[in-house]
């Protein structure tokens, strides 16, 4: 997908600034989830908020909404969605931006609808809510219009269907369906195909593209997927342990990472020239969020020749490395090299 | 009281974006300890040493009381009845309508009423132990039969087998403890094939018997220590729940038959006499309360984490 | 649909005509019933007369056929012992309205009330709520139904005179027993429904109800609810006999005239086929209600009704 060259800078839509998102474990300690973490999304942009299970990836973008679960609360930072303080916000306004200005989508489409009411009923609950006097019927219209847009045949019988009766490729468009209802100004993804086949995928990710163009929303694409994110984004924001470790566009950070842990996942990708050798795996596994290390969260596992004693005592900070190419990475200059070297 | 298990399911409450990821990064759960020998005593919380307590209590008294001298739970002393309790030094809680000491007869009831308790968690976990691990280990047909016999079970009333038997042979202490003995015995089974079932694939289980060790031998050396914890665990869980059964017979007249005190027909004696001498039913009622309650706290831990083990399973370990 | 009810009228049946064998079966376990009945200064001649009356003298197969055709011929399921010549099913029958009254009005009672607190506790994501309902509940568990009745007769009754404590005469009567029910019902619904609420919040369709700008009240309420109830209804199916047993005690408790005391009092009396009648009848509520439970899950869950 070829980037379209702005010509001119655009809006941020969300601000995200040092944002600490934590809980307590069973033992009562105090544990960071999310352990400063700050990125922008301007308007239409996709950006790719990638990193493993646990990485804070999801939370992040949960307490964006205000979704958190109980017990796990936002401790510091800042989020500001077109210079609103979205932390300051009651629920009543949150409420009002979620559905309508701020969309989010989930993984499970077998779970992400209600069972016992009908998809089509789901869809026009959407509608309802952020549209001023809607009526039922209107509702229903307007849901059986918005499924035939995501491309759902015979949108209008089958809306009276219950979600068991839909297969997950087109639960998952009804979701979208939902989503979009009101043109946000952004939509959350997280992980949406990560449940689906492959063909599938892609057929949603065209779907969610073709979104985004009809409506020039913004999109925060949450995936573990390197495939999916060199097809779709913009700018990628690497996540490790609850903190940003690399941050800058598609093109910047496939052409030449300037974090081993990027370097691992790239390198970790099968590609047409390493499938006939052996792919590359980072070893290890990534700390307990209760029990990080001293230093650098990914030193334990780095394998960067220069890694050294410093790793393991400071935190690295992100810092810019090149232009729009963030890394927190005491050795960054030197991970080109390791990761031509991984890559094999 | 179930302060454990509501701080759990108070964090697990709404959604857990957390959950997202399907696939766990956690490691598996240790595996059991493979002798016998490494299964200690766990430690006890406050509320568990508060049940311990109530128990103790409640046994001294029980067994202490019927020592003492003058105590006589079947002696009728007609111008010496409905004394109230606290009055008569020689008769501290009392006399009921015949005139027979109240406190030995409480005491007395006690031991008959926690004695066939006893009996009938020891008899059914024995029994349920045995068959359910032999039918978790060998599998096959013994194990359908058992499976099946078990849906069985599951519907049936006790209470109104009871009766049935009870109006058929006329009622009796022995005819309920076999109606209990024959119907209760399947939840030990259950557990107990379980958790043979799952020990079944261990190393330490695979590897005597690669090596030709007979099946009696694994079973009785290896897995049966593991289940018997397990078995042990709901038996101090269930004795609550057999007296309130037991005693519930007894006051039906289904159960223990009188001039022979227990706690469930000492109520039902005392509740015709409820306006005047409220004495008499209360304090069985309460005796009865104190050991459900202390069971209760005792076993809570091992009840909660049961019934949240399966919760626990789909929330990740966060730290 | 025609084929599923008339497997499950099959099904019926033939439960029912096994209760019918099994009790006959024990009705004959302890010999002829006449030296029972008539003590024992009664002559040798008198029991031999009485049994041949109630037909003890005829052989095994001939009594269970005499009895099997006598059902389906004439719906006679043999005479009372105690009451000489009234039929043991009429008793029966007589009072099974005033059971299925107290039963029902505790059963709802409780359930309702369970649901209640369970959405408030889910509502308020209070702890502290939840661990008061949750140790109020324990101890309601602790204490036999036959004592907690008794404990309301002695505040109601006796104390403060307000309730009758026994019978159903008065319209108030019904208020402690069904109360006695209400509340250990209500402690296990409420658990249930605590359980069940929490398993649904974890769900994603939560989630995306509340991603869409749904509130709270509607969230749990309209979404979480009807998928809550679906395995507590389950459960309640399966808990069905150990509630005919709470039913049987807080009867005799507050000496409430309904069929489980009419069945403990023909225990006393050796009358044994008010008994075998007994124990059909409640094997037909029983299926009766398993049917009624299953048609309520139909109702609610749109899978099972696709399944069927």
């Amino acid at each position: 997908m070829t980037p379209d060259v702005p010509t001119q800078t655009p809006a941020v839509l969300l601000k995200v600034e040092d944002l600490v998102v934590g809980t307590r474990d069973d033992q009562g300690r105090e544990v960071r989830l999310v352990d400063g973490v700050s990125f922008e999304i301007a308007e239409g942009e996709v950006l790719c908020i990638v990193g493993e299970s646990g990485s804070g990836k999801s939370i992040t973008m949960a307490a964006v909404l205000g979704l958190l679960p109980t017990g796990v609360g936002v401790w510091s930072g800042r989020v500001e969605y077109r210079g609103e303080d979205l932390l300051a916000a009651d629920e009543r306004r949150l409420r009002e931006l979620r559905g309508r200005r701020l969309a989010m989508v989930f993984q499970d489409p077998m779970t992400a609808l209600n069972p016992v009411k009908r998809v089509g009923a789901q869809i026009a609950r959407s509608v309802r809510l952020h549209g001023e006097g809607v009526s039922r019927a209107e509702a229903d219209r307007r849901a059986a219009a918005l499924l035939a847009a995501v491309g759902v045949p015979d949108a209008a019988a089958r809306a009276r269907a219950y979600p068991h009766q839909w297969s997950g490729g087109m639960r998952q468009r009804a979701v979208i369906a939902a989503a979009i209802a009101h043109d946000p100004d952004l939509l959350v993804a997280d992980e949406p195909t990560t449940a689906l086949d492959v063909t599938i995928q892609a057929q949603i990710m065209e779907l969610l593209a073709d979104a985004r163009r009809r409506t020039g929303a913004a999109m925060a694409l949450i995936t573990h997927d390197l495939g999916l994110v060199a097809q779709t984004a913009d700018r990628i924001v690497i996540m490790y342990s609850g903190r940003i470790v690399e941050s800058g566009t598609v093109w910047e950070l496939f052409d030449a990472p300037r974090h081993p842990y990027t370097a691992g996942l790239l390198a970790s990708l099968l590609t047409a020239e390493s499938a006939s050798g052996r792919a590359y795996a980072i070893p290890g596994s990534p700390p307990q969020p209760a029990a990080r290390p001293a230093g650098c969260p990914f030193a334990p596992r780095c394998e960067l020749p220069a890694k050294s004693a410093r790793c393991l005592t400071d935190v690295p900070p992100l810092r810019t490395v090149t232009h729009a190419h963030d890394s927190a990475c005491h050795h960054a200059e030197s991970v080109f090299r390791f990761a031509q070297e991984v890559a094999g | 009281m179930t302060a454990r298990s509501t701080a759990s399911s108070a964090t697990a409450d709404a959604f857990d974006p957390l959950e997202l990821g399907a696939a766990s990064d956690t490691p598996p759960p240790a595996p059991a300890p493979d002798t016998a020998a490494r299964l200690r005593w766990p430690r006890l919380r406050t509320t568990e040493w508060v049940g311990v307590g109530i128990l103790a209590v409640v046994a001294a008294t029980i067994l202490i009381v019927p020592l003492l001298p003058g105590s006589d739970p079947y002696a009728q002393n007609l111008s010496a009845s409905f004394i109230p309790p606290f009055t008569d030094a020689a008769h501290l809680l009392g006399t009921d309508m015949l005139g027979r000491d109240l406190a030995s007869r409480v005491a007395v009831g006690g031991q008959v009423s926690l004695g066939i308790v006893l009996f009938v968690v020891a008899i059914n976990a024995f029994v349920g132990m045995v068959t359910g691990m032999i039918a978790g280990y060998a599998g096959g047909r013994l194990d359908n039969l058992l499976m099946g016999w078990a849906d069985v079970q599951l519907a049936m009333p006790i209470i109104l087998v009871l009766i049935a038997l009870s109006a058929a042979l006329g009622p009796n202490v022995w005819l309920m403890i076999l109606t209990l003995a024959a119907t209760y015995w399947v939840g030990y089974a259950r557990v107990a094939r379980s958790a043979a079932m799952s020990l079944k694939g261990r190393d330490f289980v695979i590897a005597p018997r690669i090596q030709g060790a007979s099946p009696q031998w694994i079973v009785s050396t290896h897995i049966a220590p593991h289940v018997g914890v397990q078995v042990l665990i709901l038996a101090s869980a269930d004795i609550g729940g057999v007296l309130l059964l037991t005693s519930s017979f007894d006051y039906l007249g289904l159960g223990v038959q009188a001039p022979t005190p227990s706690w469930g027909l000492l109520i039902s004696e005392g509740q015709k006499y409820v306006r005047e001498a409220p004495y008499l039913a209360l304090i069985p009622g309460i005796a009865i309360f104190l050991v459900v309650i202390g069971t209760n706290l005792l076993s809570q831990r091992f009840t909660a984490e049961r019934e949240l083990s399966a919760l626990r399973r789909r929330k990740k370990v966060r730290a | 649909m025609v084929r599923l009810v008339a497997r499950r009228l099959i099904q019926a049946a033939a439960t029912i005509f096994v209760v019918v064998t099994i009790a006959f079966g024990l009705g004959r376990l302890s010999g002829s019933p006449a030296a029972l009945l008539l003590g024992d200064n009664a002559s040798r001649e008198q029991i031999d007369a009485l049994n041949a009356s109630l037909g003890f003298d005829q052989p095994l197969w001939k009594q269970y056929v005499d009895y099997l055709i006598g059902i389906v011929t004439r719906g006679d399921f043999g005479d009372s012992y105690r009451q000489r010549g009234i039929s043991s099913m009429q008793l029966v029958l007589e009072r099974v309205p005033a059971s299925l009254q107290l039963g029902a009005v505790g059963l709802v009672a409780g359930v309702l009330l369970a649901a209640l607190a369970a959405v408030a506790v889910h509502l308020t994501r209070s702890p502290a709520l939840r661990t008061s309902l949750l140790t109020i509940g324990a101890a309601r568990q602790a204490i036999p139904d036959f004592f907690f009745g008794l404990l309301l007769v002695l505040v109601f009754s006796v104390a403060l005179g307000l309730l009758p404590s026994l019978g159903n005469r008065d319209p108030v009567a019904i208020i402690m027993p069904a109360a006695t029910i209400a509340t250990a019902q209500f402690v296990v619904y409420l658990r249930l429904l605590d359980n069940a609420l929490g398993e649904q919040s974890r769900l994603d369709y939560t989630r995306t109800a509340y991603a869409r700008g749904e509130g709270r009240f509607r969230v749990v309420v309209a979404e979480m609810l009807p998928n809550a109830v679906l395995p507590v209804m389950t459960i309640a199916g399966i808990s069905l006999g150990s509630f005919l047993g709470g039913l049987v005690i807080v009867e005799n408790v507050f000496a409430w005239p309904g069929l489980g005391q009419l069945m403990l009092s023909a225990v006393y009396a050796r009358d044994f086929p008010v008994v075998q009648s007994g124990l059909i009848v409640v094997a037909a509520l029983f299926i009766l209600s398993n049917a009624l439970v299953d048609l309520l899950s139909a109702l609610v869950d749109p899978r099972v009704r696709h399944l069927a």
